[in-house]
C-alpha cells in the first residue's frame, strides 16, 4: 500500500510480524538491540518524559505544552504532528491546528529540530500519499522539496542501530 | 474570442467499502465547503464518476483547486486516501484496472 502511495519509508509500532516491501522505521519507547538492522526511533508522547535518548516528540495537545516546549526541546529532536488528530477537528479548530503547525515549524527552524508531519494512520484508509503530504505542506507554506530533503537527512542521522549491530 | 476549457484532474479515492459512495461524495463536498466556502466549492466543480472497483470513488475537480481538494480529503473525519491521480478519467480507470486496487 505504501508503494502505491509513493511512500518509501514508513514508521510502524513494534510488531512481531514485519513483512514489508518498503523501508521500515520502528517507533519504540526504549531502544533495543534485538531488531537487527531495522531502524528505530525512540518516541515520546509526553513532554515531561523527554530524555537524551528521545528521538521524536509527538505533539498531541499543543496548547497544553506550548510554554514548556521551548524549554524542553534540544537540537536534532523530531517534533511530530499527526494528521489523524486534525481529522476530528471542525473548520475553526482545523484553522487553529494549521497555525499551530506553522508555529512548530518555525520553532523547529530556530532550534534546529526536525519538523515531522505524519499520517497517524491506524488503517490503510488513514494512510496519506506523498502527493497529499505535499499539498498539506503547501498549505503550511513549507517547500515540499526542502521538507523531504531535511527529513531524509534527519532519518539518516538517526541510523545508529545499523552501525553498532554490524 | 479564445475559449479555453479549464484543465481538470481525476482522483481515485479509497474509502471504507462499508460506506456508500453517495455518502462519501457528500461528506467530501460538505467538508470542502466547511473549509473553503461555498464559492470555492462551486468553482472547484467537483464531480463523481462511477467506478467498478469496490471502495474506490472517482472524483474530478478543477486543476486550480487540486491542492485544496487533496487537503480536504486528508482532513476527512472518516479516513480515506487518494491512491491515484490522472488528467483523464479513461486513463485513471485503465490504471486502476492495471493496479487492481480493490477491497473485495
Amino acid at each position: 500500500m505504501a508503494r502505491r502511495l509513493n511512500i518509501e519509508t514508513i514508521g510502524v509500532k513494534n510488531t512481531p510480524d514485519l513483512n514489508s516491501s518498503c523501508d521500515v522505521v520502528l517507533r519504540v519507547k526504549n531502544r533495543s538491540p534485538m531488531q537487527g538492522n531495522i531502524r528505530q526511533l525512540v518516541v515520546c508522547e509526553d513532554i515531561s518524559g523527554i530524555s537524551s535518548k528521545t528521538d521524536l516528540l509527538t505533539i498531541q495537545d499543543f496548547s497544553r505544552i506550548r510554554n514548556n516546549l521551548t524549554k524542553k526541546i534540544r537540537p536534532n529532536l523530531g517534533l511530530e504532528i499527526s494528521i489523524a488528530d486534525a481529522r476530528r477537528l471542525d473548520a475553526n479548530a482545523l484553522g487553529r491546528w494549521l497555525s499551530q503547525a506553522k508555529y512548530v515549524y518555525r520553532l523547529c527552524r530556530s532550534t534546529r529540530c526536525q519538523f515531522i508531519i505524519s499520517s497517524g494512520a491506524k488503517s490503510i484508509f488513514g494512510m496519506v500519499s506523498s502527493r497529499t503530504f505535499e499539498s498539506i505542506l503547501t498549505m503550511l507554506n513549507i517547500s515540499p522539496a526542502n521538507y523531504w530533503a531535511e527529513l531524509s537527512a534527519w532519518l539518516d542521522s538517526k541510523d545508529t542501530v545499523r552501525s553498532y549491530v554490524c | 474570442m479564445l475559449r479555453r476549457k479549464n484543465k481538470r484532474r481525476y482522483l481515485a479515492v479509497m474509502y471504507d467499502p462499508n460506506t456508500s459512495q453517495t455518502r462519501v461524495k457528500g461528506d467530501i463536498q460538505g467538508r470542502f465547503m466547511e473549509l473553503f466556502g461555498s464559492i470555492a466549492k462551486e468553482l472547484a466543480f467537483l464531480r463523481a464518476y462511477h467506478s467498478i472497483q469496490n471502495g474506490i470513488l472517482i472524483l474530478s475537480c478543477d486543476l486550480e483547486y487540486l491542492e485544496r481538494i487533496l487537503f480536504t480529503i486528508a482532513m476527512m473525519e472518516q479516513p480515506m486516501t487518494v491512491v491515484m491521480m490522472s488528467g483523464t478519467v479513461r486513463k485513471l480507470r485503465e490504471r486502476l484496472i492495471q493496479s487492481e486496487i480493490s477491497l473485495n
